[in-house]
């Protein structure tokens, strides 16, 4: 990808054009970083302070007000609301699935339906969440936002 | 499906009775069958009451599977059509076999609508399975080219 740089000492506010032939991952990764202020996630695990990598999380759980940020094996209580990263991390793969779960779309290994039509998600750390009825058709919208390309299958 | 709440759920019973009673209509003109359209459309719009008020508070079964949410639906339904019925036979007798046919005529319905539901609900999961898979491999090849 070419960058062009141009320094211009008049200009009141910074702006940044982006010229594509095709949206990528990449570009809006990039995209999501010129847009938004980087979000800084530490996670409190038993007095112990850790700056969180966004990627490394599975999902988000709010329990009795706390938010809990699970990884592949440790959980860490964060700041925010869980409100808060869904609306943040929007752009980073990750989305509400029920009411008290935002999980990160790059950590499903796949998606099943029960015999008794629930649906879960099953991660690549095996944990499974369910995908509740009120956020599957916003869960698939957003799928398919990621994807890039409008689904047009039905 | 979206919530129904509040005054929508008048809207929504008015629009549906709507929609069933002059599909209804059609119907006898084509078939030219004489039915009694003065209880039949009484009937009717207390079925469709019952139909619009079981659908509404799905949000009440967030929390349990989709087939229990579809058996506790069916009964309560089931109850109230039957609750009418009963209700109904104190100012006009049912004909012998009546609570069969009603039984029948709701539950047929009912059945074909839960295994398109059901049906549905495995597409979209398979629809679903095809979009992560998409996704993740972009992001690998996203990653690969940039590495």
């Amino acid at each position: 990808m070419k960058i062009n740089l141009y320094e211009n000492k008049e200009l009141t506010e910074d702006y940044v054009d982006v010229h594509y032939h095709e949206m990528t991952e990449e570009l809006r990764h990039l995209c999501s970083l010129f847009g938004t202020k980087k979000l800084e996630l530490y996670g409190t695990d038993q007095e112990e302070k850790q700056l969180l990598r966004i990627s490394d999380i599975f999902y988000f759980e709010s329990v009795e007000k706390r938010t809990y940020a699970y990884l592949a094996k440790k959980v860490y209580q964060v700041s925010y609301r869980l409100g808060e990263l869904e609306e943040a991390l929007k752009d980073q793969g990750f989305i509400r699935i029920n009411k008290s779960v935002v999980v990160n779309i790059y950590k499903i290994k796949k998606i099943r339906s029960e015999i008794n039509m629930r649906v879960q998600a099953q991660l690549q750390n095996q944990e499974e969440i369910v995908i509740s009825r009120h956020y599957k058709s916003s869960f698939e919208k957003y799928l398919v936002r990621m994807r890039g390309v409008i689904h047009e299958e039905h | 499906m979206r919530s129904i709440k509040g005054k929508e759920l008048i809207y929504t019973i008015c629009i549906s009775y709507s929609v069933i009673n002059i599909g209804a209509s059609i119907v006898e003109a084509i078939t030219q069958r004489d039915v009694s359209l003065c209880s039949n459309n009484v009937m009717m719009l207390l079925w469709t009451g019952i139909a619009v008020f079981v659908l509404s508070i799905h949000p009440l079964f967030e929390q349990v599977s989709p087939l229990t949410m579809i058996l506790v639906q069916y009964a309560i339904a089931m109850g109230l059509v039957m609750l009418t019925v009963a209700i109904g036979s104190l100012f006009s007798p049912v004909s012998k076999g009546g609570y069969h046919d009603i039984f029948l005529s709701f539950t047929i319905p009912y059945i074909i609508g839960a295994v398109i539901y059901y049906v549905e609900v495995f597409r979209s999961v398979h629809r679903q399975n095809r979009l992560l898979d998409e996704i993740q491999m972009q992001r690998k090849e996203e990653k690969n080219r940039r590495a």
